[in-house]
């Protein structure tokens, strides 16, 4: 758990890098709005003391009634078949304005071309009425008529008054040798009319070169094909003669010309005259379609796999929590023919600015930077760049996706590898633990070793210390497990000294008094030799387990036999003697059972009560052999119940007078319960009425 | 009666104890304290009966070479062995150093002295042509009790005088139990029950050599040893 805990921390690495790169996207911005600036001034400056341009532009102010003709720019081809289809839609109302008259209305549309005037004229008329035949004179029909005043200076007057629908040319009435009944065809006004349900729509097309600063259009009607008289007109201008025309307004191509060298892709840039009418326009605020993704050189096959894991899993997270630079959004007045802002004000005041702004759909957000053209020491226009931040958007995404995917990747990494870390130190510390719980059993003896490990660090030190203390307490426990049989054998010498010296005593003469004193040295002798016998018992008996070969034999008769002997042989209590019927074989040394079992009645006869039973009872259970000798008398005490079967321990009150008992009964009998593969318990009976000890052996399954 | 014993024996008490009283029971005795010492003087002069202890001095297995050398030089002088630790009775025995007994040092002196006369015995009849024989014969088993030998189907047992009486005391009445006291008066020993079992596992791991089908000594548990007839 505590892993975890760490683990957390390592959190702040991800978040210091998204405020860095929040931070990094505050300074992009910043450098963006200046590049912008410097854009706008240095398109500024490129047109700059250019009065020319803005003069032939159409600086001639306009009337109170907007009455300038916009010539904007078509993007594409214009097919003249009546259709506007192929003219971009109209973004304003005051795009497509409609002049209404008593029995007709118009609705005008203008744009250039490849050095062409298109018109697109929607003309509303109940009744439409062609010219009768090729000779009627024009103005005896519905008709589209549009005047020019030419580069040269020169008033001309067209009329578009085709027989019948379809393709048709222009018919000049005006100028050298044309009048209304005369009229001259003039092939280079092409034009297309077109019925519709409302009236007709009339697409035509006339070279630049013809057209000078003032143009004039309206669509006429006739309603009486007997009369023919023209009932009613309507248009933006008259077209009798050239003070009724309107100036036009033809976005300068040598200014497009300037953009298009200084505009780059997704940067929109505007030329407004002072009176705000757009005077050219290019660029567009969206990426181009087809621009080519990058990393395109990237061919290790980890980057790609990687980059594929990516786009599978982590993209669509991300996508919903960082805002993606959506190249979907609504530029805006694609064309329009006047730019309103207040930047654009404040650059035609003289002053340069920046202003940010979201798209209509709220899906982009966009730049503009405007800067004032001087020309003649007074501004003439304003340059106004724009510019989504789509691009420092995409940046920023796409370095907090990259954070992120590495963060993901390394936390995952860290964590991971904390995580095995710490379970491989918790599972060494376990297994270290478990050793040294199984090296001493519950009496405290030394079972086992502890493997010490090899490894370098701490815990590697702390497993072979404890691998060291494990074995010097071993040792320790062998030398004084072993210091009784030693201690015996130092004893044996000075015995057999004392022997043989009250041996020849007694074959000397001796007074009667002496013959007391030696009694009572050889009774003391005896009991000295008792106790280094018992004392070595241990010992021999170790070394005779060490040599013990094994045979199979049946256990039921050893017991039986030896509680015949134990009858004989004490007196003041009887044996109560239970086996199964069957032989219970089991694989060891027989005599040492009976040893084993010797021990037992001698202890459970020296805890009886004078004249109680003593049980013997063997039975099997599962593979087991249970042989228990159980005695009424004293309870043993509670805490001493594992510690009996120690060396050296006894229970008993010491008797004087009596041979010592120094406890080695039961610790042989452990010494031979185990040597066959079993155990050896002493329990209190229920109830405190006496001591049941049990001895557990495995046993050979007959088959 | 002339014989000598020689007393090899390092701890001085225990070895002028043993002189003083084979000298009162009129044997002459010889004493050495060590390996070296001894040799030289058999080399001169062989005694009658040699009784060696096992640890002598520094070497820890003194005695072992002495015995051996000393057979080298005699094959029938009778030797004895003292040790302190019963456990070396099957380290010796396994070595078949040709000892004819082994005791351990805290023997009673009678007891010491009853094997010395029987071993006296052996040898004097050894020595003099065979003929009186008293035989004790049961299945088998043939029992020299004057030699103190043990044939087992014809094959000689190598027992020592310890495990002669035992087999002696059991063969005598075949099918009668002999109590682990009765065992011991009868071998002049007084040991300890486990000493008893081991002597009688050696004693039936000798038989098992001559004849792996040996099956003669019933071992009944509570009561002691019992010789089958029937074997």
């Amino acid at each position: 758990m505590q892993v975890l805990l760490l683990a957390l921390i390592l959190l702040a690495v991800p978040w210091v890098g998204y405020r860095y790169v929040l931070e990094m996207e505050r300074f992009l911005r910043e450098g963006q709005e200046g590049a912008l600036s410097a854009t706008a001034r240095a398109v500024a400056t490129a047109l700059h003391d250019r009065p020319a341009l803005f003069a032939a532009s159409g600086s001639v102010p306009l009337g109170a009634t907007e009455s300038g003709l916009y010539v904007r720019a078509l993007s594409g081809p214009i097919v003249l078949d009546g259709f506007d289809a192929d003219w971009p839609a109209p973004s304003d109302a005051a795009d497509t304005p409609t002049y209404a008259g008593a029995t007709v209305s118009l609705v005008p549309r203008l744009g250039k071309r490849d050095r062409f005037l298109y018109v697109l004229a929607k003309v509303s008329d109940e009744h439409v009425i062609h010219r009768a035949n090729a000779k009627a004179r024009p103005d005896s029909a519905d008709r589209i008529e549009l005047a020019v005043v030419d580069p040269h200076g020169n008033f001309h007057r067209y009329v578009i008054a085709p027989v019948a629908a379809g393709a048709s040319q222009g018919l000049r009435v005006t100028g050298e040798g044309a009048s209304w009944d005369d009229p001259v065809n003039e092939p280079r006004v092409e034009a297309f009319w077109r019925e519709t349900r409302q009236g007709y729509v009339v697409e035509l097309r006339m070279p630049l070169t013809m057209i000078g600063p003032r143009l004039g259009l309206l669509a006429a009607s006739v309603d009486d094909s007997e009369r023919r008289e023209t009932t009613s007109m309507a248009g933006p201008t008259g077209t009798e003669h050239a003070g009724v025309l309107a100036s036009v307004l033809i976005p300068e191509s040598e200014i497009d010309l300037a953009l298009q060298e200084l505009g780059r892709t997704t940067t929109r840039i505007w030329v407004v005259d002072r009176e705000h009418r757009v005077l050219a326009q290019s660029g567009t605020l969206r990426a181009a379609a087809d621009a080519p993704p990058a990393n395109h050189l990237e061919t290790s096959v980890w980057s790609r796999a990687w980059t594929a894991l990516e786009q599978a899993t982590l993209r669509r997270i991300y996508g919903q929590v960082f805002r993606r630079p959506s190249n979907d959004f609504d530029e805006g007045t694609q064309d329009p023919s006047a730019l309103i802002g207040a930047q654009v004000d404040e650059a035609l005041s003289g002053s340069s600015t920046t202003r940010w702004r979201a798209t209509a759909d709220q899906r982009a957000v966009v730049l503009s930077a405007a800067h004032p053209i001087r020309a003649a020491n007074a501004v003439a226009g304003a340059v106004v760049v724009e510019e989504t931040t789509n691009a420092i958007l995409s940046v920023r995404t796409r370095a907090l996706e990259t954070l992120f995917s590495t963060a993901l990747v390394v936390l995952t990494l860290g964590t991971l590898t904390l995580f095995v870390f710490a379970t491989r130190l918790s599972t060494r510390i376990r297994r270290l633990r478990d050793d040294a719980e199984e090296a001493v059993d519950a009496q405290g003896r030394v079972r086992g070793g502890i493997a010490a490990s090899r490894a370098r660090d701490e815990i590697g030190d702390l497993s072979r210390s404890l691998s060291t203390m494990v074995k010097r307490l071993a040792e320790y426990n062998d030398y004084l497990e072993s210091m009784s049989g030693r201690l015996a054998h130092e004893i044996r010498t000075p015995i057999a000294v004392v022997r043989s010296s009250l041996d020849n005593l007694t074959l000397q003469t001796v007074p009667d008094d002496a013959k007391r004193y030696m009694d009572r040295a050889r009774e003391g002798l005896a009991r000295l030799s008792r106790v280094v016998a018992s004392m070595t018992e241990a010992t021999r008996l170790e070394q005779t387990l060490q040599q013990a070969e094994a045979e199979k034999f049946d256990l039921t008769a050893v017991v039986s036999g030896c509680v015949s002997g134990y009858r004989l042989a004490y007196g003041h209590n009887t044996f109560e003697l239970m086996v199964p019927s069957e032989p219970v074989l089991i694989s060891g040394a027989p005599e040492l059972i009976a040893q084993m079992l010797d021990k037992l009645a001698a202890n459970a006869v020296d805890f009886a009560r004078a004249e109680t039973s003593i049980v013997v009872q063997l039975e099997l259970a599962r593979a087991r052999a249970l042989l228990s000798v159980s005695n009424e008398g004293p309870a043993l005490p509670e805490n001493m119940q594992g510690r009996l079967f120690d060396s050296m321990v006894s229970i008993r009150p010491a008797t004087a007078g009596a041979d010592p008992h120094l406890g080695m009964g039961l610790y042989i009998v452990r010494m031979i319960a185990q040597f066959h593969g079993g155990s050896a318990r002493a329990e209190n009976r229920a109830g405190g009425t006496g001591v049941v000890m049990t001895i557990e052996l495995p046993v050979i399954l007959a088959h | 009666m002339g014989r000598k014993i020689a007393v090899v024996e390092d701890e001085p008490a225990i070895r002028e104890n043993y002189a003083d009283v084979l000298r009162k029971h009129g044997y002459e005795v010889a004493t050495f304290a060590s390996r070296p010492a001894a040799m030289q003087a058999f080399r001169t002069q062989l005694p009658s009966l040699a009784i060696i202890d096992v640890g002598l001095g520094d070497e820890m297995e003194g005695g072992f070479t002495l015995c051996r050398d000393l057979r080298a030089l005699s094959a029938t002088l009778p030797i004895i062995f003292l040790t302190a630790r019963d456990s070396d009775f099957d380290v010796v025995s396994g070595l078949r150093l040709g000892a004819d007994d082994y005791l351990t040092k805290d023997v009673s002196l009678p007891h010491l002295l009853a094997r010395i006369a029987a071993l006296f015995r052996r040898s004097d009849l050894a020595a003099a042509p065979a003929s009186q024989e008293e035989m004790l014969e049961r299945g088998s088993l043939q029992l020299d009790l004057k030699r103190f030998s043990v044939t087992w189907n014809g094959r000689l047992v190598d027992l020592t005088l310890t495990e002669f009486w035992m087999v002696h005391s059991l063969a005598r009445y075949p099918g009668h139990v002999k109590d682990r006291d009765q065992l011991m008066r009868d071998a002049n020993l007084v040991v300890d029950d486990s000493t008893i079992t081991s002597h009688m596992k050696r004693i039936r791991k000798k038989f098992l050599a001559v004849d792996p089908s040996f099956d003669a000594i019933d071992t009944v548990y509570g009561m002691g040893y019992r010789w089958s007839s029937s074997g």
